[in-house]
């Protein structure tokens, strides 16, 4: 690697403790929701769709969307509910969708882990791994000729990055000067595939110099650093410095989704990855900065748990949805519009 | 036929010039509207279809690429969803496929799923190209025109071209636009203000009322041709340019067949699971029986196109195959 971005995990005496806080408790909302969901899929209850679950690697979720702005938009990775989660989509939105009941994200229509949120600035997502991300660089294309203001972080898995497409969309945002921040979150399994089996390149930042851009490989478990150097490659993309290259090492706590039962994975590896786990380590991390106590630790789990029975509860009542009598008028597929 | 007919004081342009008009004036129009692909810009276009755009409106809006399909489609895709109107260029319709994914996953399945809309057309060198052979003279229309969400036209004159073209761009939807080689050089009468041709609406090339010929891109003019031959032994054959292939216009295919009660498609591409299979299906499934005679198709045959020039005329359609067509639809 012979660019890097330098980025520097901020001192918490540095940081607003309120940002702080607000980070710590996206960090369990993320872990406890998809624990919930993982829990409800196990139990039997009715669940649609693969959920891609991202316990263990939580701290890029949480340290991307504090690193950018609210207006900013992301194109998740399909191991995106994070993002959801951070960025403010209702719990019941997404619970509701889980159920497969009326009134959620995707309308039935679209997987709940590839659907957009607009509201949210959460867009582009499908399950052709890179398809997304070229979209993504369209979506900055916008952000630019536009004057938006705007910047575009483009999210992958460490799977995705040998698809061709990856290649084709790193370089045309680099050459074309786009406002993007490209991601890969390295859990380092393709499914079951190690990476380190299938690709020569020990970092896969490396890649970026190819490119011409700036690439970094991070501890993807320090939400601090995840933060610091996802706000240094935004502002980077804002100046109209064009697109950067961050790789985020974390490890998956779970199967590549829920239905995935992960018995190939070795245990010590795995047994590793949760000394690292990224919650615990910020939650240590602020007990020892004298910014949180146990209890106060207890007790935002607590009221996470409650927000979270809450959507599950509202998701469940919700109603199912009802087979159309008239497929085609309904799900018309075209827009009227015409531009005047 | 009427387009190469040059009435007194008509304006003519080439098929090439008139696609160019329509973006020229649809860019001045709108400035969300923006042209990207290869040799676009300096070059003009590899079909010079886009000459003296970069210089009129510059590179932001007229972008040179690298070679990279994917990244064009999904780019025009992106770009679309928030805010522009962007039109992207293919090399060959061969390329279409490195660009079939994101249109077929994205594109066409946006609106559907989210209620968004994603405004822009990929176009681009379609069809045979005597001379080229290999896989750069295949026609991929049916591909597309199978996927709801997507709008697909190919154009016979520069009229339609440029009308066509317009809709398209002003279209909210995934529009393909496929310009077959042969054509661009063709001249014909074109509107020079705004001119708009719906999408899905077919067009009667010639009136007839013995055989309905139904066609589209450049197997048009060979259609005319053989309504000429045909004129002469007295049979009166309908050319129905089919202009857009999604959506089919199947009332209008309807209302010919139900006049002449016979039918022969022609089109470039396969016939299996093509347009001619379309179009007669369309045909046939209809309330009332209209043909009197086994319906025709004439596409190209079931094999890959030689690249020399003499080998591939009698694996796509032409005058003598169209012709045996029409003379086993009026035995």
């Amino acid at each position: 690697m012979t660019q890097t971005m330098g980025a520097k995990a901020e001192p918490p005496v540095e940081a607003e403790h309120a940002g702080l806080q607000e980070m710590m408790a996206q960090l369990v909302l993320v872990r406890e929701f998809e624990t919930k969901c993982a829990e409800l899929y196990k139990a039997g209850e009715h669940m649609v769709g693969e959920y891609h679950l991202s316990l263990g690697q939580e701290a890029i979720s949480v340290g991307t969307c504090a690193g950018v702005r609210q207006a900013d938009l992301v194109c998740p990775s399909i191991r995106g509910m994070g993002i959801y989660l951070c960025r403010g989509t209702p719990l019941d939105f997404l619970t509701t969708t889980f159920f497969d009941h009326v009134g959620g994200i995707g309308g039935g229509r679209w997987a709940h882990w590839h659907s957009p949120d607009p509201e949210h600035g959460i867009l582009a997502q499908t399950g052709m791994l890179g398809s997304g991300l070229v979209t993504s660089v369209g979506v900055a294309l916008s952000q630019k000729h536009l004057r938006t203001g705007k910047i575009v972080v483009s999210m992958l898995g460490d799977g995705a990055t040998n698809v061709g497409y990856v290649h084709e969309g790193l370089n045309f945002a680099a050459f074309a000067d786009l406002p993007v921040v490209f991601i890969i979150e390295n859990n380092q399994y393709a499914v079951s595939t190690p990476i380190s089996s299938v690709t020569k390149t020990e970092n896969l930042s490396a890649r970026a110099q190819g490119y011409g851009m700036p690439g970094v490989t991070i501890d993807g478990n320090d939400v601090l650093l995840v933060k610091a150097t996802v706000s240094e490659a935004a502002e980077r993309a804002r100046r109209g410095k064009g697109p950067s290259l961050i790789e985020c090492v974390t490890y998956r706590h779970s199967g590549s989704t829920v239905k995935d039962p992960d018995k190939l994975r070795p245990q010590a590896e795995k047994d590793a990855a949760l000394r690292q786990c990224p919650v615990q380590r910020f939650k240590t991390l602020l007990i020892e900065r004298g910014l949180l106590t146990d209890k106060d630790y207890e007790r935002l789990v607590a009221k996470t748990h409650q927000r979270i029975d809450e959507a599950v509860r509202v998701g469940k009542s919700r109603e199912p949805f009802k087979p159309s009598a008239d497929p085609l008028k309904e799900y018309w597929p075209y827009a009227e519009g015409v531009s005047q | 036929m009427s387009d190469t007919m040059q009435l007194t004081n008509e304006r003519t342009l080439t098929f090439r010039d008139a696609i160019n008009e329509a973006i020229r004036q649809e860019m001045a129009r709108d400035e969300r509207v923006i042209l990207m692909g290869e040799d676009v810009g300096l070059k003009g276009g590899i079909a010079g279809v886009s000459r003296g755009l970069l210089e009129e409106f510059g590179k932001d809006r007229v972008i040179d690429t690298p070679i990279s399909e994917m990244a064009i489609a999904g780019a025009c895709c992106g770009a679309a969803m928030t805010g522009l109107r962007p039109i992207g260029e293919f090399y060959y319709s061969d390329m279409l496929m490195f660009m079939a994914d994101n249109v077929v996953t994205s594109g066409a399945r946006l609106h559907f799923a989210t209620g968004m809309t994603a405004p822009y057309v990929l176009r681009g060198r379609d069809g045979s190209k005597p001379g080229d052979g290999g896989p750069h003279q295949d026609s991929f229309a049916a591909w597309f025109a199978h996927i709801p969400g997507l709008k697909v036209v190919m154009p016979a004159t520069p009229q339609d071209a440029k009308g066509l073209m317009t809709a398209a761009i002003r279209d909210d939807n995934p529009v393909i636009f496929l310009e077959q080689i042969p054509l661009y050089g063709t001249k014909g009468h074109v509107p020079e203000g705004e001119h708009v041709v719906p999408l899905g609406k077919a067009d009667i090339k010639r009136a007839g009322t013995d055989v309905t010929l139904a066609c589209v891109g450049r197997c048009v003019h060979d259609a005319l041709a053989a309504s000429e031959r045909w004129a002469k032994k007295g049979i009166s054959v309908e050319v129905l340019d089919l202009r857009s292939l999604r959506p089919l216009d199947v009332e209008a295919i309807r209302k010919s067949v139900g006049k002449t009660g016979r039918l022969v498609v022609t089109h470039e591409g396969w016939g299996s699971y093509g347009i001619g299979a379309e179009v007669i299906a369309s045909v046939c499934d209809g309330p009332e029986l209209l043909l009197r005679s086994p319906a025709q198709r004439v596409g190209t045959v079931e094999t890959h196109i030689p690249s020399s020039p003499i080998l591939a005329r009698a694996c796509l359609p032409n005058g003598e195959r169209i012709d045996a067509a029409i003379a086993a639809s009026m035995r």
